[in-house]
């Protein structure tokens, strides 16, 4: 799987959930099996963090055990452009030359842009001096339901069930 | 003549010649502000002597030095910062030369020019004093070397103008039962008026007015008729937690000698089951004869309403053409989403016309508002537009006698679902009855009350805020200027068709009155939350406005 598809682990979707998840419960899952998945065969930090590794263009997952239930989880991994919360959204601008950047919201007014660009700099950008700009709609995480089998994805919902955050040391 | 005549004619004539130098404008600039200044406020535009800026409450001003070519050399002349964590909702006074402002319930008098104090009067409410969005107030009244100060705990406060000292204290209501003063009071004649908040708390509501120099209290109308009282059938038994709260300055037409005042929300806000009717005068205005309080005319916007549409919106007064002939008009951009045209010696409704997306009201049936079907909250919930928060609110509108266009803060595309609930009214708690939830993703788009600094992430689909002119002869908009996030700022206009304003994005902007186009902006680094005014001390114009908890001061290069 292409690195660059996997953006985006919408962590909380409540409004479509696929057919399959409804009427066949996941297998029990194991978690490191789904840390290895997450790390590997998922390429999950291509987009996402945790602990400090990963990504900082999707959520950050360090303590997604503790604000998401596993079957929350399921349906994000399942159908993750079911919904995405603001904090979660992607811009594009088009620069007067012609360039384009994709990245993370974080803050639009009247007349600025702020994002989190791919190389994950904090990128500011005077409305004016754009071509064109808009936010992206949907995901561009693809659904998980065929790429990992149905141990995979039960396996994945266990390790990031265990993600509680960072411990006071 | 005698040489002791002499000496005193010289003494007179010195000291005179001494008062207009020290003045700079004649004699007026060193007497007291009596009531017929304030009734004349537009013959002395270098000062701000009332809320609105004068009884019409155009918050209008005269004063032409900045302009649209000018604009753009303003610069800040000089920055307040409150000791207070709250945001300032208040509209400063000026009074030749001296601005009298608050922070909290505090009172401050500064120079004008500078921005030095002169003195300050502590206020620090009572810890029991209940409020639903903020403990805060809106700003100051004066008379003669009085300010008036209306305290979050429900104290009326005399305070002398010239060295901060109380006078009297006069408790207009019980801060823990869940009254609290955030208006600023008016002044009219020799009687300061006021009404309290707390249509949260299952209050009373009423407006009263006190003896200037006494605090007592001369005449009261209750927003929520008591049993006798024409109205009181419009409740059924729920009138004893009616609320009709007032939290918004009202108006005064001297021709008439009517005051108007916008009247809050029925209690408990998002369920009627306990009080079947109208539940007058709620989200209504009232016009009532200063010297009595009698009601003369009243017109309710919102009959039996469960959305928290709230007609707390500065009566704004008007002399205008009204279908070939001169009209006084009265223009009122209401929370429920409509822009009404009354007439203000009648109340005869004239004109109403969306402000924003609504799907509330399906037409007016001799002025009285057609509820859509289905449009009524159920234990399930509903899905109204505009939102609880309105489609404007308690922040202040303008209108320009020049461009003869009515200006105001909305917000577009606002919702909310509301559910009915069952709750017990208990004394000094908040007292609802209804959920309210939105089809917004996550919580952070949602259109509150509190004006929160945080990074702003709403598709425009969502909501919005902008500013938009509206001709009182069509009800419909003639430019708009739009935000990415909501405003809960109000809109100065002057003439020199300038027109002033600002966001919760922290702009402070100057826009043309006659095409709404971006002539200036600062970025203030907090949400702009009131009404600016504009002043001028020894011939130059100041404009100021207030973002977050400071006070910032413009003058041009």
């Amino acid at each position: 799987m292409r690195a660059s598809a996997l953006l985006l682990l919408s962590a909380y979707a409540v409004t479509t959930v696929l057919a399959q998840s409804a009427s066949d419960p996941l297998p029990a899952g194991n978690e490191a099996s789904g840390a290895s998945i997450f790390a590997g065969k998922g390429a999950c930090q291509t987009c996402h963090r945790v602990q400090g590794k990963g990504s900082r263009l999707g959520p950050d997952l360090t303590d997604v055990g503790l604000t998401r239930t596993p079957a929350h989880l399921e349906k994000s991994l399942l159908d993750p452009a079911a919904e995405i919360l603001p904090e979660n959204r992607f811009y594009r601008v088009v620069t007067r030359d012609g360039t384009s950047i994709t990245g993370k919201l974080l803050n639009l007014d009247t007349f600025q842009v702020l994002m989190l660009d791919p190389k994950e700099q904090l990128r500011a950008f005077q409305k004016s001096d754009l071509r064109e700009h808009g936010f992206v709609d949907g995901s561009k995480m693809p659904s998980y339901a065929t790429a990992l089998s149905r141990q995979e994805l039960a396996d994945v919902i266990a390790y990031l069930a265990t993600l509680k955050g960072v411990a006071a040391q | 003549m005698t040489s002791r005549r002499l000496t005193v004619l010289a003494a007179t004539w010195v000291l005179a010649a001494w008062a207009l130098s020290v003045g700079g404008a004649g004699d007026t600039l060193l007497a007291q502000l009596s009531s017929e200044r304030i009734l004349n406020a537009q013959k002395e535009p270098q000062n701000w002597l009332t809320y609105s800026g004068g009884y019409m409450s155009q918050r209008h001003s005269p004063l032409t030095q900045v302009t649209t070519g000018n604009v753009k050399d303003l610069e800040l002349k000089w920055v307040f910062q409150a000791r207070w964590l709250d945001y300032m909702q208040s509209t400063p006074i000026v009074v030749d030369g001296i601005m009298y402002a608050t922070q909290g319930n505090d009172v401050v008098a500064l120079d004008a020019t500078t921005g030095k104090i002169f003195w300050i009067y502590p206020y620090t409410p009572a810890s029991d004093a209940r409020s639903c969005c903020g403990r805060i107030t809106r700003g100051l009244a004066i008379l003669g070397d009085t300010l008036f100060l209306a305290t979050v705990d429900a104290h009326l406060i005399a305070i002398d103008a010239k060295n901060g000292r109380p006078l009297w204290n006069r408790i207009v209501a019980q801060g823990a039962a869940g009254y609290s003063l955030t208006t600023a009071p008016l002044v009219i004649k020799d009687k300061v008026i006021v009404g309290p908040a707390g249509g949260e708390f299952g209050i009373q509501g009423f407006i009263a007015a006190y003896d200037a120099a006494t605090g007592r209290e001369a005449w009261r109308f209750n927003t929520v008729p008591q049993p006798g009282e024409a109205g009181h059938d419009s409740w059924g038994a729920g009138w004893t937690h009616g609320g009709g709260s007032i939290w918004v300055t009202g108006s005064y037409d001297q021709e008439t000698n009517l005051t108007f005042w916008g009247v809050g929300n029925p209690g408990p806000d998002y369920n009627a089951e306990s009080r079947p009717g109208d539940n007058l005068y709620t989200c209504s205005v009232v016009a009532l004869d200063a010297d009595t309080g009698k009601l003369k005319w009243h017109y309710q916007f919102t009959p039996a309403d469960e959305f928290d549409w709230d007609a707390v919106q500065i009566p704004v007064l008007a002399d205008i053409s009204w279908k070939g002939s001169p009209r006084k008009v009265m223009l009122w951009a209401n929370r429920n989403g409509f822009f009404y045209v009354l007439d203000r010696k009648t109340g005869e409704f004239l004109q109403a016309t969306p402000i924003a997306k609504q799907n509330w009201n399906a037409g007016f049936d001799n002025g009285r508002p057609i509820r859509a079907l289905n449009a009524m909250p159920s234990r399930d919930g509903v899905l109204i537009y505009p939102g609880n928060q309105g489609a404007t609110n308690w922040f202040s509108p303008s209108f320009s006698p020049r461009t003869g266009l009515f200006y105001v803060s909305v917000w577009e595309n606002t919702h909310h679902i509301f559910a009915r609930a069952d709750q017990e009214y208990k004394e000094g708690s908040n007292f609802t009855a209804g959920r309210l939830t939105t089809n917004y993703p996550g919580r952070g788009l949602t259109a509150g009350m509190r004006a929160v600094q945080r990074p702003n992430l709403r598709k425009e689909e969502e909501n919005f805020g902008t500013v938009r002119a509206f001709d009182p002869q069509t009800g419909k908009w003639r430019w708009e200027y739009k935000m990415s996030d909501l405003t809960d700022a109000g809109i100065l206009t002057t003439a020199s068709d300038v027109l002033f304003s600002g966001g919760r994005e922290g702009y402070f902007f100057a826009l043309d009155a006659r095409s709404g186009s971006l002539l200036w902006k600062v970025q203030l680094g907090g949400p702009v939350q009131n009404g600016p005014m504009t002043y001028a001390v020894d011939g130059r114009q100041y404009v100021a406005v207030s973002a977050s908890n400071s006070l910032f001061v413009f003058g041009l290069r």
